[in-house]
């Protein structure tokens, strides 16, 4: 490599649920590149995308945002600080419902649980989500009482891990990154089972992001690669599906 | 409560982990008048003290008033008056409600009145005052008030005029001096001054490392001759003497051991008179006076053209050598004991020996119960 | 952008959160404060410790293992189900323990200050006049440690009125019943509503100003050497 090349950095934002899959991106990226890995530096940085939108409004020093939701990227453009030609959807999340108790019936396990925990509807995508999910579900009254609101999914999946709450709504990601942990860690202790609620969503999870401008060559390569397949791929062995192909614009 | 209560007081009492000091005394005190505490410091006065008022856990103390059994009852039980040698009075309460705080607490009902307390301690104008305004001697008198007015059976004091100025003692003791007759209750006062011990005891107890070496009554303690007390650099003997007449020309007064009449009706003789400074005291009232041993000296004739004035005769009944070059002579005048510090070589010079009739000769009489003003 | 009913709610359920706290703590505190003003064991300074840590653990550290203790599967949150039937997570319950422990150096520091700087010799001379143990707590100790008791109960209630880590742990965002004001907060800056924000930023601050002014005021004006 040549000596005096200015290193770029790349300061990613992201909400909390997509981050373990982003690490993944990230090191594959940094394979491939094959470069020497200390001539860029990628940084991950993860809260939850109401709070890392206000940030990079206060221009915190973040090139690339990858919200829960699609409204924050599109503000963003609106507001100037978002690249347009950068604005995408990169995942569409899975709803779960997860339980320690074997059923099929969504509906049943929400009205025989006795806490139910979901992540802030007032602030998390995911939350939102959930209650929409929940209403479509018809339980909506009768989970009024139930529900336990954590601040983002990981901590209504504290809740729940915790044996607190009997039931939780999260992101299959979640999920997915926690099995894994568990079995590296120690072998499972009681069955975790999860259902889909994707079916009972009028409106899914899509999940957006877009560069803040200047965008820098390294963040662009890092879009780039993401719409490999072997990104993709990535995506979604972690728990997300892929947006369908008209809504992606290719940058 | 009558005369004949004795207090009945047997302690045992170990301190320290290693028991390093153990009280073991067992004594009996009269139920009325002073009995003071005498002893070294450390002697262990104070710990007996805070035994018999229960505020030390002895591991046994047996202590009865009349046919009371107090010793095995706690600390709030036992309606013993206590003054501290640091007064400690209520921070937070002026005088009067330090005096209502024992008040309300009262063991009977009677006890003095908050008025009588009020007048006999001389404190009417300090009522409304904080403790951290008054002085030293005004915050024992507040004390030793506030400890009467619970009512108690008895009062222990403890060194009260420790931390009192010498100026402010005076008053103090006078208004403890008026007490004794006021109160019919006993007290017990600790203290290592024998000047306020003689001033004030009927009845003495000393003590050393934690035992009882010697109890009795105070005037015989004092001219005891088997005792550490008379070997004492300020050993002084303490005699009742009855005011006889006064003599305002010279501004003296004229004092009479024994009574004023001997047994065969005629006046009693000067030799066992005492000329002091012009006392208030009317004739007929009896004082103390008291009489340190370095002051005396011996003659066995009796010495004319002498400034000295107090000449009293008497027999010898005792002698004691102090040490190298002293020696202390007892001699019995009309029925009280004086003393008199000598060097050896006038003993054996002198060739005193018991009952030989001596002449003393009083340099000092200091009289202890009314302050010369 | 004025307050809704909720950040009424969520203000009520702080007062009370720290009015129990409060009372609680200096129910179980004086005496232990007492006893560690008194103690010469070497157990002592191990309690001493253990009164001590909420003032250096992040309130994360604290809400963390209570998560873990109040769940159903361990002692405390068994026991407690066992007993009421109802869990200690998400309750107004479970915040009470959580701020008990999270204001307990508050309340109980002061005091033990408040009692060593106290003259025992005093307390024997009461005893001499016949005065039990209550009478002296009540007559002889509280008012020459006043200003502890003062200082010790406003600084208990002040504190627990700004809980947030704790209770953002083992809380569960229930209006009515584990939001209080701090997490109401936290909310309204999540959603950038931060109108409503301010109004309860603003007054949570002047609230907590006024109360120390209190406090501070108080003991100045008693003067009384404690």
């Amino acid at each position: 490599m040549g000596s005096g090349a200015v290193a770029d950095t790349l300061s990613i934002a992201t909400a909390s649920n997509f981050r373990p899959v982003l690490e993944q991106l990230r090191e594959t990226f940094v394979e491939r590149q094959g470069q020497d890995p200390s001539m860029h530096q990628i940084t991950i940085s993860s809260a939850s995308s109401g709070v890392l939108y206000a940030q990079i409004l206060q221009h915190a020093p973040f090139q690339l945002f990858f919200s829960a939701n699609e409204s924050y990227p599109e503000k963003l453009v609106a507001s100037g600080r978002g690249a347009s030609e950068t604005l995408a959807t990169y995942a569409i999340g899975k709803l779960v419902l997860v339980s320690r108790s074997e059923g099929v019936n969504p509906k049943d396990i929400l009205s025989k649980a006795k806490r139910i925990a979901i992540a802030n509807p007032r602030t998390a995508p995911y939350g939102i989500a959930a209650m929409a999910a929940i209403e479509n579900l018809g339980v909506i009254e009768e989970s009024k009482s139930k529900l336990v609101i954590g601040n983002n999914i990981a901590q209504a999946w504290q809740f729940f891990h915790s044996g607190n709450a009997d039931v939780a709504i999260v992101a299959d990601a979640l999920v997915v990154s926690a099995r894994g942990l568990d079995e590296r860690e120690k072998p499972q202790r009681q069955g975790l089972f999860a259902i889909d609620l994707s079916p009972h969503l009028t409106h899914p999870v899509r999940q957006s992001r877009v560069a803040i401008k200047p965008v820098n060559s390294l963040t662009q390569q890092f879009l780039d690669f993401m719409n490999t397949a072997a990104a993709k791929k990535i995506i979604v062995d972690g728990g997300y599906l892929l947006p369908m192909t008209n809504k992606n614009l290719k940058q | 409560m009558g005369v004949e209560n004795k207090i009945q007081l047997a302690v045992e009492h170990s301190l320290g982990r290693d028991a390093e000091f153990s009280l073991r005394l067992n004594v009996l005190l009269p139920g009325r008048g002073i009995t003071a505490i005498y002893g070294p410091s450390g002697c262990g006065k104070t710990t007996l003290l805070r035994c018999m008022a229960g505020l030390e856990h002895a591991e046994h103390c047996r202590l009865t008033i009349g046919d009371i059994e107090i010793g095995g009852l706690p600390v709030t039980q036992r309606q013993l008056g206590y003054v501290f040698q640091e007064n400690r009075l209520f921070p937070h309460l002026n005088v009067e409600e330090n005096l209502d705080f024992a008040f309300k607490r009262r063991f009977s009902d009677n006890g003095p009145s908050k008025q009588q307390v009020i007048a006999w301690l001389d404190i009417e104008n300090l009522l409304a005052r904080k403790p951290n305004q008054l002085s030293g001697g005004q915050k024992q008198r507040v004390a030793i008030a506030r400890a009467l007015l619970t009512a108690p059976r008895c009062l222990l004091l403890d060194e009260p005029l420790a931390g009192v100025d010498s100026k402010a003692r005076h008053p103090i003791l006078r208004h403890l001096e008026a007490l004794v007759d006021q109160l019919n209750i006993p007290m017990v006062y600790v203290s290592h001054n024998l000047d306020e011990i003689s001033r004030l005891a009927d009845h003495l107890i000393v003590m050393d490392q934690g035992r009882l070496i010697a109890d009795g009554p105070l005037l015989e303690m004092l001219s005891r001759l088997d005792l550490d007390l008379t070997r004492q650099e300020n050993a002084a003997v303490v005699l009742n003497a009855e005011v006889l007449n006064h003599d305002d020309h010279y501004s003296l007064t004229q004092l009479s051991l024994g009574s004023s009449l001997n047994s065969d009706g005629a006046a009693s003789s000067v030799e066992t008179q005492l000329v002091v400074g012009r006392l208030a005291a009317a004739p007929g009232n009896t004082v103390r006076v008291r009489i340190p041993c370095r002051d005396v000296s011996i003659a066995l004739e009796r010495p004319s053209q002498s400034s000295i004035l107090n000449i009293l005769s008497g027999v010898i009944v005792g002698i004691e050598r102090v040490d190298g070059a002293r020696a202390i002579v007892k001699a019995d005048v009309q029925g009280q004991s004086v003393l008199a510090r000598i060097t050896r070589k006038s003993l054996e010079h002198l060739a005193l020996e018991t009952g030989k009739h001596v002449y003393l000769q009083i340099k000092t009489v200091a009289l202890l119960s009314e302050t010369l003003d | 952008m004025s307050l809704l009913s909720s950040d009424i709610t969520a203000l009520w359920l702080t007062l009370q959160l720290a009015a129990v706290t409060t009372v609680i703590l200096m129910v179980v505190g004086a005496p232990l404060a007492w006893w560690l003003s008194r103690s010469e064991s070497r157990f002592a300074s191990v309690i001493e410790a253990t009164v001590a840590l909420p003032l250096i653990l992040p309130p994360t550290v604290i809400g963390f293992y209570l998560l873990m203790a109040f769940s159903p599967d361990n002692f405390l949150g068994g026991s407690w189900l066992a007993l009421t039937g109802q869990s200690l997570a998400f309750t107004f319950s479970g915040l009470v323990v959580g701020s008990v422990i999270y204001s307990l150096p508050f309340v109980v520091q002061p005091l033990q200050s408040g009692f060593q700087h106290f003259d025992h010799k005093l307390l024997e001379a009461a005893e001499t006049m016949g005065a039990g143990t209550l009478d002296r707590f009540l007559n002889l100790i509280i008012p020459l440690t006043r200003r502890a008791f003062a200082t010790a109960a406003l600084l208990g209630f002040a504190h627990t009125m700004g809980e947030f880590g704790v209770v953002l742990m083992i809380g569960g965002n229930i209006p009515g019943e584990t939001q209080v004001l701090s997490i109401a907060l936290y909310d309204h800056v999540e959603a950038l509503d931060y109108g409503r924000a301010h109004w309860l930023a603003g007054g949570l601050l002047a609230f907590s100003f006024a109360l120390l002014i209190l406090l501070y005021g108080f003991n100045r004006n008693k003067g009384l050497k404690s």
